[in-house]
């Protein structure tokens, strides 16, 4: 009679005895353990850079793709209510709109582009969903300088190539105030001057982030602004009561702060998990711990890093 | 050149040469700009003899001739300060530290100094007469003597007196006043003030008898009076410095352009005596008993070395030759007057002018300027009334931008550009000063301090404890010296000022503003280019030992507000101090004592008063509150302020010599000051600055270029704490009349406004002169253009590169406003101004496409936006993979060798 023996780590024990397996009996196959591969000082310096690789593969997966899921996720939701309030003739129109709230759609004429939702808001938090509205401003389509956020890496990137447009170059805005084609003037970086506006006149300002040389399109770093005139639609009187301030975390190139206190949240559930994966692994059978484990633990990564990108400045 | 302009060099030498002279032979040690023009001095002798009868004849003591010197007595302003220097005078003995309170005039022999209302002539009639009751001092008891314990003082026994002065009750009026009871008995002298409007204030013991409301029963007060009992050096020459009050400041003297006074300066030379008083009723004769005594008294001539101080305790000087006696006839026939002639008043437009005035609002730095010009405008029927409201540049420029003013006196451009083309016009070469009030070790004055940036950073950031308590408290600062007179890098550059005796927190710290101020952001700017005080700022400590309060560690300078961050509350101050123990705040915040006004922080320092807010006054009882430390007494002075030049200028106070360059050999860890270069503010520092000065498009001005100053040598002599003062006019959206106004006011600011001298509509000290001489030629042109284009109101802007004005194309409708927008940008945290909605028509208006097209004008610059090291985190992630990944692959072949060998 085979031994019953629980097997071990790493072990698979054949009896080539009996060559089959035997009622009652485990069957267990030595496997050879690569030369003590996980043993000792470079078994620990082995597992901990893997585990770093993992994790930073991780976050550069999240941000880069993962993000953009959230982001059409989320314009999906928001296009459903917009076309609904606008229908009601309840969507907004100002002065004081709540964050997060749908305001309007833009038509930038770019493959992809055609159906893109503006929320009210321009902090990091509220950037993941779209493109935001700067509370301080008017709206599009109201007169005075209608200023919207867009981010172009990460989160659906939906500002990316504005840059790339031409003057002349049409952008449609639909609002609850109706419908406004504008024409792009001039793309503004640093230094270039600022030209002022005719009293009763609207203008557009699209504001997103870029970067030369090898950082160019996934790792922004300044900001650069597109202006548009009103061309067609008659411009709104904006409404009195727009504020005149906002706060730091919704200006631009800055990051919110206040998922910092979330980000803490989500490391210690981070930790968590990793500790009962760990004692999971010692307890129950592998594939177990891999299917209960795995989505556990990738939910909380995807908070830690997403708290981590709404910290990064918000045109990213 | 043209004419005008030679005849402008030729006043200038002229007047330059005038002074250099006057300078010279008064000897005076003052460091103020140098003062060029019109300052009418005055110069007189007397000669003063001691002069007894005895027996019959006459038996001369003392003979001396004292010439005195005055160096302004025209155009004078109130509180302003002149220099009165003499020679030949019987030196003084009992020194008092406080010369204008009333125990100094217990000195024994001191120069006498009082203001006196009225003209110094017998034919004037007696109303206009200069007389002891005509001549102002801050208390009763300067001006009355009671003896009750000996019947014939110097005074009854005085020969040169008449008969009614020499009774034994003189000037107690009758009937004697209620409050006067009891104070009548023995020998009563009391001098009676007659104010302006008639009024006869009695005076007497306590001012029973009636004090005017500017006096005082003792001399505490903040503001102290201008009688001044200064003292003569044993060689025999002396200077003081006399402060003039007009009408504003003292109504009961009354002195005014039409009212006249005069400086009387008595140099006190002892009674003559005459006890025998043969020509006297009885009455007032001594008896043979006490004639002997009498005379000695009489006669006595001083008890006190020259030069020696006062012991500090009451009637210990001989009576006869104190300064107590300055009314007596003996000292009073040998008095030099000096007619003083007033400026108008400040108050002279709203009087003169009944019209609407043209406001300018702003700078403190404008202000002496404008209290000149101002009177050449309103009394001019042909002209306006233009009006300077003072308020801090930063508050002027959001005013303007916010179009509830019309026009701005600022130092810098603002931050943000207005929404509206806005010319930046200079009117004014000046700058700030760090004025000070400091005493040597022999407790004389002290003339000539030098500060380096990074001494100026230590005051400012509360980086010294202020007192022991504190520094025992408080581990940041521990090893930091206790105030600035011990502080080595102090005591090295300036070897003998006092370490001891003054007010320990009023020396640790500047005195300064405590609203936005284009001073502050001046100062801060060249605190900011000095590679010692930026290091020492940013947390390493100076050769000493000394660190900066980490609250101000790594501030981020320039500054326009100085901000208050320390926190710290010492647990041991709350025994001693029952305000402190009742409402424990910070305690470093409090010793800094900022005040709202620059005019303040001249006030103070003019009066010697540490501004510190830790004394507590009506300790104990409910309405106990803090206070200021008060005036220190002079002899004990360590204070350190920062004020307008202009302002340090008029009312006489020391400029600092600030640091501009460093040599490479000059150690670090310095004993003296060689090796660096120390500048004054004076005419040659400031052109020097000036000529340095290039025009910047960009911003619009010529800024003062802080890094030349430092880096090159051109700028080893400039005065680094230079500022020049412009004009904001809006070119677009004035009422035409407004506009014509406002670019009369420019011509004139750089035309005759320029020339020096204290008349009306001239220039004051303080301010250099924009002249091409002065490397300000293209800057007075640039007014000039600038006051075209403020009368047009086409919107136009001149550039400061070009001087041409670049108007918009077309026609603006009526009131010609381009509304301002698209700031976006403009600065990390800033957001666009939002048009406002009252600008807007109602109702949709679509683009202004056809008819009228207004060519957009630049309103500002797109400012660089970046992502910082936060933008770097994708690119330093995907780094640490590949890293990581690496050294796991290079993990696993070491490995697979290993096991493989």
């Amino acid at each position: 009679m085979s031994t019953i023996e629980t097997p071990q780590r790493d072990e698979l024990v054949i009896d080539v005895r009996t060559k089959e397996p035997t009622p009652g009996s485990a069957i267990r196959v030595q496997r050879r353990s690569s030369g003590g591969l996980t043993r000792g000082v470079g078994g620990a310096v082995l597992w901990t850079f893997t585990a770093i690789a993992a994790l930073s593969l991780w976050f550069l997966f999240h941000a880069l793709i993962l993000t953009s899921l959230q982001e059409h996720g989320a314009q999906v939701r928001l296009r459903a209510q917009f076309r609904e309030q606008v229908a009601a003739a309840t969507a907004p129109v100002g002065p004081r709109i709540k964050q997060g709230s749908p305001v309007a759609r833009l038509d930038l004429g770019l493959p992809g582009l055609h159906n893109v939702i503006v929320v009210e808001g321009t902090s990091s938090s509220v950037l993941i969903r779209g493109p935001g509205h700067l509370a301080a401003t008017p709206l599009p389509g109201q007169s005075g300088v209608s200023v919207i956020f867009g981010r172009s890496a990460t989160y659906g990137a939906p500002f990316r190539s504005i840059t790339n447009l031409s003057s002349g170059h049409t952008i449609r805005v639909t609002t609850g105030q109706g419908a406004f084609t504008y024409r792009i003037d001039r793309i503004r970086r640093a230094g270039d001057p600022i030209l002022s506006l005719t009293a009763g006149a609207s203008r557009l300002t699209l504001v997103t982030s870029e970067a030369n040389g090898w950082r160019s399109g996934w790792a922004p770093d300044h900001a650069v602004y597109v202006d548009a005139s009103l061309q067609t639609g008659a411009a709104q009187p904006a409404p009195a009561g727009i504020p005149t301030a906002v706060t730091k975390r919704s200006q631009a190139m800055e990051g919110d702060p206040s998922a910092l206190a979330i980000l803490v949240f989500w490391l210690q559930g981070l930790l968590l998990a990793s500790v009962l994966v760990s004692w999971a692994w010692t307890r129950w059978l592998h594939g177990q711990t891999w299917i209960v484990g795995l989505p556990i633990v990738f939910a909380v990564l995807w908070g830690v890093s997403g708290a981590v990108l709404r910290l990064l400045p918000n045109l990213i | 050149m043209t004419s005008p302009a030679r005849l402008l060099v030729r006043r200038v030498v002229v007047g330059a040469v005038l002074l250099t002279l006057v300078l010279i032979s008064t000897g005076a040690g003052t460091t103020n700009v140098a003062v060029a023009g019109a300052a009418v001095s005055f110069t007189d002798s007397v000669t003063a003899t001691r002069n007894h009868l005895v027996n019959g004849a006459d038996d001369v003591v003392e003979t001396r001739t004292i010439k005195l010197h005055v160096d302004q007595t025209a155009d004078l302003r109130d509180r302003q300060e002149i220099n009165v220097t003499w020679s030949g005078a019987h030196p003084t003995g009992g020194l008092v530290g406080d010369r204008n309170s009333a125990l100094a005039a217990d000195e024994e022999y001191p120069m006498v100094l009082m203001e006196c209302r009225g003209v110094d002539s017998s034919s004037a009639p007696e109303s206009k007469k200069i007389s002891p009751a005509t001549c102002w001092t801050g208390t009763p008891i300067e001006r009355m003597r009671s003896e009750t314990t000996f019947s014939w003082p110097p005074f009854r026994v005085d020969r040169y007196a008449t008969p009614a002065d020499r009774q034994a009750q003189v000037g107690v009026p009758s009937p004697v006043p209620k409050d006067c009871e009891g104070y009548t008995s023995g020998v009563q002298h009391w001098i009676p003030m007659i104010g302006a409007d008639g009024t006869v204030y009695g005076g007497g013991p306590l001012g029973c008898a009636g004090i005017p409301p500017e006096a005082a029963n003792s001399s505490s007060s903040l503001q102290p009076s201008n009688t001044t009992y200064a003292a003569t050096d044993p060689d025999g020459t002396g200077a003081a410095q006399f402060v003039i009050s007009t009408e504003e400041s003292n109504a009961t003297l009354g002195c005014s352009a039409k009212v006249p006074c005069a400086l009387v300066a008595i140099p006190i030379i002892g009674t003559s005596c005459d006890v025998a008083a043969a020509n006297e009723p009885d009455a007032d004769r001594p008896p043979s008993d006490v004639a002997d005594e009498a005379y000695k008294r009489c006669s006595a001539t001083g008890k006190y070395l020259p030069g020696q101080p006062s012991s500090g305790f009451p009637n210990q000087e001989d009576l006869a030759v104190s300064g107590d006696l300055w009314w007596t006839a003996s000292n009073w026939r040998n008095r030099i007057t000096v007619p003083l002639k007033f400026a108008p008043p400040s108050n002279i437009c709203d009087i003169a002018n009944p019209s609407a005035p043209s406001y300018i609002y702003g700078s403190e730095g404008m202000l002496q300027a404008t209290l000149q010009w101002g009177p050449a405008f309103c009394l001019n029927r042909s002209l306006f009334k233009f009006q300077h409201v003072v308020t801090s540049e930063v508050e002027a420029k959001s005013l303007l931008e916010a179009r509830s003013i019309e026009a701005a006196f600022v130092g810098n451009p603002p931050d943000t550009p207005y929404s509206r083309p806005v010319v930046h016009a200079p009117v004014a070469l000046t700058g700030f000063s760090i004025v000070y009030k400091v005493d040597r070790s022999n407790h004389t004055a002290f003339h000539s301090l030098r500060l380096t940036p990074r001494l100026l950073a230590k005051l400012l950031t509360e980086s010294y404890p202020s007192n022991a308590t504190v520094r025992n408290e408080y581990a940041a600062l521990k090893n930091n010296p206790v105030d600035v007179g011990l502080d080595p890098e102090f005591q090295a550059l300036n070897p003998d000022v006092l370490r001891s005796g003054y007010q320990r927190e009023a020396a640790s710290t500047l005195f300064a503003m405590s609203s936005d101020s284009d001073l502050m952001w001046a100062l801060t700017s060249y605190i900011n280019e000095d590679a010692e005080a930026r290091a020492w700022l940013d947390g390493k400590a100076d050769p000493w030992g000394m660190k900066v309060n980490p609250h101000y560690k790594k501030i981020k300078l320039p500054l326009a507000g100085w901000p208050q961050l320390d926190t710290f509350i010492p647990e041991g101050l709350r025994g001693s101090n029952g305000c402190y123990d009742a409402s424990p705040v910070p305690w470093l915040p409090l010793v800094a004592g900022p005040v709202s006004a620059v005019s303040q922080i001249t006030l103070n320092m003019q009066f010697d008063v540490a501004n510190s807010q830790i004394a507590c006054a009506h300790g104990g009882e409910p309405d106990q509150h803090f206070t200021s430390l008060g005036r220190e007494s002079p002899g004990n002075r360590l204070l350190i302020a920062i004020t307008t030049l202009p302002d340090a200028d008029r009312y006489q106070l020391d400029n600092a010599a600030l640091q501009t360059h460093v040599s490479s050999s000059a150690p670090t860890k310095f004993t003296d000051g060689s090796g660096r270069t120390f500048v004054e503010p004076t005419d040659a520092s400031l052109r020097a600055t000036a000529r340095m000065l290039k025009s910047d498009d960009t911003v619009g001005t010529w800024p003062i270029p802080y890094h030349a100053l430092r880096a090159t040598s051109a700028g080893e002599h400039a005065y680094p704490g230079t500022m020049l003062m412009s004009v904001d006019v809006p070119t677009a959206g004035l009422k035409a009349k407004d506009a014509k106004r406002y670019a009369q006011f420019l011509r004139f600011a750089v035309g005759k406004g320029q020339i020096r001298g204290f008349g009306n509509g001239q220039l004051p000290p303080g301010y250099l002169p924009m002249t091409s001489a002065n490397g300000l030629g293209t800057q007075a042109k640039y007014t000039t253009i600038a006051a075209a284009a403020v009368s047009a109101q086409g919107g136009g802007i001149v550039s400061v590169r070009t001087l041409k004005t670049t108007k918009p194309a077309g026609s603006s409708t009526g009131s010609g406003n381009i509304a301002g927008g698209g700031g976006d940008g403009v600065s990390i945290g800033a957001i666009p101004p939002p048009v406002t909605t009252t600008t807007q028509q109602p109702g949709p208006i679509g683009l202004p496409s056809e008819g009228n097209t207004i060519t957009p004008v630049t309103v500002g610059k797109t400012l660089g936006l970046f992502a910082g090291y936060p933008g770097l985190t994708l690119p330093v992630v995907l780094a640490v993979t590949v890293l990581a990944l690496l050294i796991c692959g290079a993990t696993l072949f070491i490995r697979r060798w290993r096991a493989s060998r």
